[in-house]
């Protein structure tokens, strides 16, 4: 038998791994973007445990697993003394692991995972997507895929390498400058949660499109022959295409938060 | 008088004389807070002869409100912590209902209230309220120098980063406690001598046992120097120092018991206690103590 487990910080505590070595259950670490199908059990340790508090990634991974891969037995390994579908204390571990897990139900089934302390990471996932009262990330997108258009047609209007200080291109740029600011801004302060999300590759793929329109933003004027080597434009659009499907995972009924 | 209608007072006693040479002769300045009309912010100066009793002066003026004092910890010129916070505990015991008066001490530059450590917070560079780095880039929490007003978004962030500190600490240390303990088979026994021994042996573990010491021996310098080390590298706090105070004194008496269960129970399983316990069974004793504490608490388990 084999389970999985994603790596956090820390690795699984020796008990644990003593007590499934005893029941001949081999453990694996849970890839990023994993072949799915070769994963049978996933052991889920919660709370997670940051510099910055216990973060609950339960519900989220439930939510995900129950649409993308329904088959996967998805177990939270607790530190509380609770009962509940496919809870596992960690402290007091059945004598029988492999009749627990085969008893255990499958993500697609309808069921909820048991809560400890700690915040639910869907819960700091909305914060990053819709901000603190603010301009949700989205919005900004769209802001700046908007200038970003404008930046384009306007290339296309001249033929001068350099356009004039009078074209209206430059106020686009500033424009769109400020809203790659805010943009980037809200990327890098929640950048610390993404390595404990399932959909932890979809945001790897968004970091490196980011990183490959930085130097535009970052010297527009100067870069401004290499607006299309870039594809600034195209990018743009394949950044909120992935935040849409990542939005899909952290906004929904069944996780208790209004849509965005 | 409810927590919501009482004024916010912050008190910072520091190094403020150095940020133009001129601080006023009297030791302290009264600022605004942007859009707030009843917050106060004051800065006295720590090199003033009586500036422990500018402190004293203002805690009274302002009793009936909520109050957060910072002391700077590297100058002598003020009280020892153990001493205000026995000066703040005696002051609030006198006063009903009971009083939002929270105490902390900072300094070195990496506590959250330093602009260099957190871009919303207060103090600045060599006395002032604002920091610019050698890019030019600028961070300040004045809105209107000449009318002595500081913006709000920073004022509320420092206010509420300590006012809620406790929970996401306290939730962090249960998590790294508990993780230690699951390294030793759960029907095994301890005595507390072999629970220290066997956390002190852990990657961390010597903070996690620093930690627990700073909630029920709050004076031991020993430890506290390592929690002290420990945050120079850290934009995050360990200390439980002025937990008690502060947790008494913002959320009365009721948290506070929860507090004290919690602070006898470390104490006996980890230091003064002899009876031998399972780690499961010291599990579920934890749990008990840190789940009556931190379902009380308000606040967000993760600092932000």
């Amino acid at each position: 038998m084999n389970v999985h487990y994603p790596f956090f910080n820390d690795p699984l505590p020796l008990s644990v791994v003593r007590t499934l070595e005893r029941d001949h259950i081999s453990l694996q670490v849970l890839q990023t973007n994993p072949h799915w199908q070769a994963v049978q059990i996933l052991l889920l340790p919660s709370p997670i445990l940051n510099e910055r508090g216990c973060l609950l990634p339960d519900a989220l991974w439930k939510h995900f697993l129950q649409h993308e891969q329904p088959h996967v037995k998805l177990i939270t390994l607790g530190l509380e003394r609770k009962s509940g579908v496919n809870y596992l204390d960690a402290f007091e571990l059945p004598t029988n692991l492999p009749a627990f897990f085969a008893a255990a139900q499958t993500a697609g089934a309808d069921w909820q995972p048991v809560t400890t302390f700690g915040a639910p990471i869907e819960a700091e996932f909305q914060a990053f997507f819709l901000g603190h009262g603010k301009e949700s990330i989205l919005k900004v997108l769209s802001q700046l895929q908007y200038e970003v258009e404008l930046i384009e047609f306007e290339l296309q209007q001249t033929n001068e390498m350099l356009p004039s200080k009078e074209n209206p291109i430059y106020q686009n740029i500033a424009q769109a400058i400020a809203y790659w600011k805010i943009l980037n801004l809200r990327w890098y302060k929640y950048e610390w949660l993404f390595s404990y999300v399932p959909f932890y590759y979809l945001l790897q793929k968004v970091d490196n499109y980011l990183v490959q329109i930085r130097p535009f933003f970052e010297n527009p004027t100067q870069n401004l022959q290499m607006f299309k080597t870039l594809q600034v434009s195209f990018i743009l659009v394949e950044i909120i295409s992935l935040l849409n499907k990542i939005g899909n995972y952290v906004f929904d009924q069944e996780l208790s938060y209004s849509a965005y | 008088m409810n927590e919501v209608n009482k004024a916010r007072i912050m008190i910072i006693s520091w190094s403020w004389s150095e940020r133009d040479g001129v601080f006023p002769a009297e030791g302290y300045e009264e600022w605004t807070v942007e859009n707030a009309s009843t917050d106060v912010f004051i800065m006295i100066n720590e090199k003033h002869t009586d500036c422990n009793t500018l402190i004293y002066h203002f805690l009274e003026k302002y009793a009936t409100q909520s109050i957060q004092i910072f002391i700077h910890n590297k100058t002598s010129n003020h009280l020892p912590d153990a001493e205000w916070i026995a000066i703040i505990k005696k002051h609030t015991s006198n006063l009903s209902p009971p009083q939002s008066i929270q105490f902390f001490s900072f300094g070195g530059g990496h506590h959250y209230l330093y602009l260099s450590a957190n871009e919303h917070a207060i103090l600045g560079s060599s006395g002032t309220l604002k920091i610019v780095y050698p890019n030019k880039e600028t961070h300040s929490a004045i809105q209107e120098e000449t009318k002595r007003i500081v913006k709000k978004k920073h004022f509320d962030n420092v206010w509420y980063y300590y006012l809620y500190q406790w929970k996401p600490r306290l939730g962090k240390l249960w998590r790294r406690l508990l993780g230690h303990l699951l390294d030793k088979p759960s029907e095994e026994v301890f005595t507390p001598r072999d629970m220290v021994q066997h956390l002190e042996a852990m990657e961390d573990g010597q903070i996690v046992v620093a930690q627990l010491s700073s909630i029920c021996r709050p004076t031991n310098t020993q430890r506290l120097k390592l929690l002290e080390d420990r945050e120079q590298n850290s934009p995050y706090r360990f200390s439980f120092k002025e937990a008690q105070l502060s947790l008494k004194n913002s959320y009365g008496k009721a948290v506070e018991n929860h507090y004290e269960h919690l602070k006898k129970s470390i104490d006996a399983r980890f230091f003064e206690g002899v009876e031998p316990i399972s780690s499961a069974a010291l599990r579920d004793e934890l749990n008990e103590c840190f789940s009556q504490l931190l379902n009380v608490l308000p606040g967000h388990y993760i600092e932000r």
